[in-house]
């Protein structure tokens, strides 16, 4: 009984532990890819390894992003809005199915949409939700692309 | 000079003629280069001398671009990479960076080599106003590279970021802060975020906090795009993020993207406490502004260690805040979602989510447009929860956002679901420290007591800008002095003490728990209460009630002690309470607690008690705590019952 208790009382503080830190870690492309990997371990936010150490000039230069999925090289090439698209893809989806919201506008910013059409942009977007987020596994350079031809399509 | 000697030579022995001529070139070029060279060590030695008269070594910028501090040890710089001081005597000297600085800048360019100017190109910036450089005489005139591109990244303004505390997760213990320069096209989204880090693969959470107290890491600045931050922060670790726009000027900015360049790859060693995330933002705020001086206060403030917050409320102190902005977890989103809608709305929302009804169902129910939409909102944010907590798997989770948001495409209503209250500021909160001074009865006599802790927050603090149901508590000493006993005793020393009391509600299902060590006074009997050390694990619930948070959590305690039976004790149990805010400035804590002893015979602990806390002002409030301890086995007639009242006022600096 006793080293049962014992036993227990580790077992107890160990689990309340593994609890508080418990870790995260996606990856790939598509919907609920994550950016950030490695997140893990005791005092993740303030004093663990962040992403990967790229150089500052690679960073701002934005030639390459953080994310390792396909880029799409079409129409749409501008780097910016491939990088901006894949990694914040689950908060455009739900943005653009709102009608309204910050990264909606962000992508607005991307695509040089005027200030005064943005209304009947983001309201075109939203109407052709199923038509753009085509499946659960659709990836950011078919939206990118699927995105073009509704903008395209009057 | 032997050069030019040779060359005449060879002309003199009269080879033929274009070698003549060849050699004469040779020789003009060789003397014009020697003359423009004593020219430039001549400037070089006027620009020195310049810099000596006016003190630069001295200078609040200099120290500030260098991170210059007094340390017990003389002047120090902070940074410990090497590569960051072009003088070998660099890290301990200002006046001998600051010559080699200048003899640098002043030096020709070198093939596949970064210039100086270009390598430090702060500093560059910064010596040009302060000695008025001649660029005529200058090898490298300015870095047209880092001029580009900072003009293609344009920095218009600076905003103070800080992640508030996820009170379930002791890794955000004390928040976080970091800078994020935001650019022309005005997006905070793709605004630039800058922070400072220790880099480590370790993943022994005991090897991280020892390396990390002692400075074992090294830390550097990373820059990520600000909607990567905002994603970890927000929607993966449950933080709120509070964003403070800083009224920098275009140029101040400017400033601090100089310097951020020249940190680039440089490293300094990380202290949890001290030289930290929050300490070394500090210095780019200092660099923008360097009569500021923050880096400088928080190094010779006491206690030296420096809390985000603290930074925070130093910052406004300065009046360096422009404005606040909001940006709420995903929690919280889930959190006030739940709250506004109806009950038929929850119960949609509920069915969906089981499965028992089709998201499309949405569009048919019975409730009008705009909540519809916040129903689908909710929906969308709990699955996200969900998958972000790992509870679902990436198939599912993609497969259910997608079904969810193509009904939320149809319901045509804005998107004001997330007009959320903005709740009380961080920094309106109390400060970090405590002093309480009070005095009680126990054993029939009375006490005076002090307590001093260094940090942070107590469930009975008052919790503007804190966390309800949370608590951290770092060194809490309390001493008693007992009237009858003339003598002073050690009551307790809680070394940590954290409680998670996360309430569950409809859809928010987390773990509530605490865990506490240090030491404390074990009562085992009116006369014998002994000073053990111990650790005390707690797992449980909490849920929101019309009484505030009530909770229960399973208990272990175990320590050891000199004056006990066996020296160690082991010990289970239950406790419960409720935590009531009666008025915004009264909060009442009931309590009760009842723990087994195995290793003592049939052993009982048990304690009923509440705590008042009336606030007056923000750092200021009276507390009462009574507690009624009972002590012995199983059997009541043999217990030992004795009341430990204390009243007191609490001062937080």
């Amino acid at each position: 009984m006793k080293k049962l208790l014992i036993v227990l009382t580790v077992f107890a503080t160990a689990f309340a532990f593994t609890e508080a830190f418990a870790n995260q870690s996606n990856t790939g492309c598509g919907l609920g890819s994550v950016i950030f990997q490695g997140k893990s371990g005791l005092l993740s936010q303030t004093l663990a390894a962040t992403t990967n150490q790229s150089t500052y000039t690679q960073y701002f230069g934005i030639t390459s992003g953080t994310s390792n999925c396909q880029r799409f090289s079409g129409i749409a090439s501008n780097e910016r809005i491939n990088i901006f698209v894949s990694e914040n893809l689950d908060n455009l989806a739900i943005d653009i199915a709102r009608g309204s919201g910050e990264y909606l506008s962000t992508f607005a910013v991307l695509m040089d949409v005027r200030e005064g059409d943005r209304a009947a942009f983001y309201s075109k977007l939203q109407r052709n939700f199923s038509r753009i987020f085509t499946s659960p596994n659709v990836t950011h350079d078919e939206v990118i692309r699927n995105i073009e031809t509704v903008l395209h399509s009057s | 000079m032997r050069f030019q000697h040779e060359a005449r030579r060879y002309g003199y022995i009269s080879l033929p003629v274009s070698f003549f001529i060849f050699a004469l070139l040779v020789t003009t070029f060789f003397s014009s280069v020697i003359t423009g060279a004593e020219e430039g060590t001549d400037y070089c030695a006027s620009l020195i001398r310049r810099s000596d008269e006016l003190a630069l070594h001295n200078h609040e910028a200099w120290r500030a671009l260098v991170h210059y501090k007094e340390t017990l040890f003389g002047t120090r710089s902070l940074i410990d990479d090497p590569k960051f001081f072009v003088s070998p005597e660099g890290k301990r000297n200002p006046k001998a960076e600051l010559h080699a600085t200048i003899k640098a800048i002043l030096s020709p360019p070198h093939p596949g080599e970064k210039h100086p100017v270009c390598r430090f190109s702060a500093r560059y910036q910064w010596l040009k106003e302060m000695l008025a450089f001649d660029e005529a005489k200058l090898p490298v005139k300015g870095c047209a590279e880092i001029e580009e591109f900072i003009d293609k990244i344009s920095p218009k303004t600076a905003t103070l970021v800080f992640p508030a505390s996820n009170i379930n997760s002791p890794a955000s213990m004390f928040g976080h802060t970091l800078l994020s320069i935001e650019t022309a096209n005005r997006s905070k989204l793709l605004a630039h975020a800058i922070d400072y880090s220790a880099h480590t693969q370790e993943n022994w959470m005991i090897a991280l906090a020892i390396k990390g107290i002692f400075g074992l890491y090294n830390g550097y600045y990373n820059i990520l795009p600000y909607y990567a931050k905002v994603q970890e922060y927000n929607d993966f670790d449950q933080r709120d993020i509070w964003e403070y726009r800083l009224n920098f000027t275009e140029k101040e900015v400017r400033k601090m993207l100089y310097h951020i360049l020249e940190l680039e790859n440089v490293y300094s060693h990380y202290y949890f406490f001290d030289e930290n995330c929050s300490y070394n933002i500090l210095f780019l705020l200092d660099i923008a502004r360097p009569s500021l001086k923050l880096s400088d206060h928080f190094y010779t403030k006491i206690p030296t260690w420096v809390i985000p917050i603290d930074t925070i409320r130093t910052i406004k102190e300065k009046k360096l805040i422009e404005g606040t902005d909001f940006r709420p977890s995903r929690v919280t989103k889930i959190r006030h979602l739940s709250k506004i809608l109806s009950y038929e709305g929850k119960k949609i929302a509920r069915e969906i989510i089981n499965k028992k009804k089709n998201p499309s169902d949405l569009l048919e129910a019975s409730v009008p447009n705009s909540e519809k939409a916040q129903i689908a909102d909710l929906i969308t944010e709990y699955i996200r929860y969900q998958y972000s907590d790992e509870k679902i798997a990436k198939e599912e989770y993609s497969s259910q956002l997608i079904q969810i948001l193509q009904v939320r495409s149809k319901i045509d209503s804005p998107n004001e679901a997330f007009s959320i209250q903005v709740p009380a500021v961080p920094e309106s909160g109390h400060n970090s420290a405590r002093f309480f001074l009070g005095c009680g009865v126990a054993k029939k006599t009375f006490y005076q007591e002090i307590r001093l802790r260094p940090a942070y927050h107590t469930i009975l603090d008052p919790d503007d800008g804190y966390i309800e149901g949370g608590q951290i508590v770092f060194s809490d000493f309390s001493f008693r002095y007992y009237n009858d006993e003339k003598k002073i005793l050690l009551q307790r020393w809680d070394i940590i003490d954290l409680i998670s009391l996360t309430p569950n509600d409809d859809f928010i299902r987390a773990v509530s728990w605490k865990i506490s060590t240090g030491f404390r006074r074990l009562f085992l009997d009116t006369n014998n209460s002994p000073l053990v050390a111990f650790m005390n694990p707690g797992r449980g619930f909490a849920r929101y009630t019309p009484l505030g948070i009530m909770y229960l959590l399973g208990e272990m305690d175990f320590g050891f002690g000199k004056n006990i039976e066996r020296h160690y004790f082991v010990a289970g149990g239950v406790s419960a309470g409720t935590l009531t805010k009666l008025t915004q400035n009264i909060r009442v804590h009931f309590y009760a607690r009842d723990m087994y002893h195995i290793l003592q015979t049939n052993h009982h602990e048990v304690s009923a008690g509440v705590g008042l806390r009336i606030t007056i002002t923000r750092n200021f409030n009276f507390m009462i705590e009574g507690k009624y301890n009972l002590a012995g086995s199983s059997d009541f007639e043999k217990r030992t019952g004795m009341f430990d009242g204390t009243a007191g006022c609490n001062a937080y600096f």
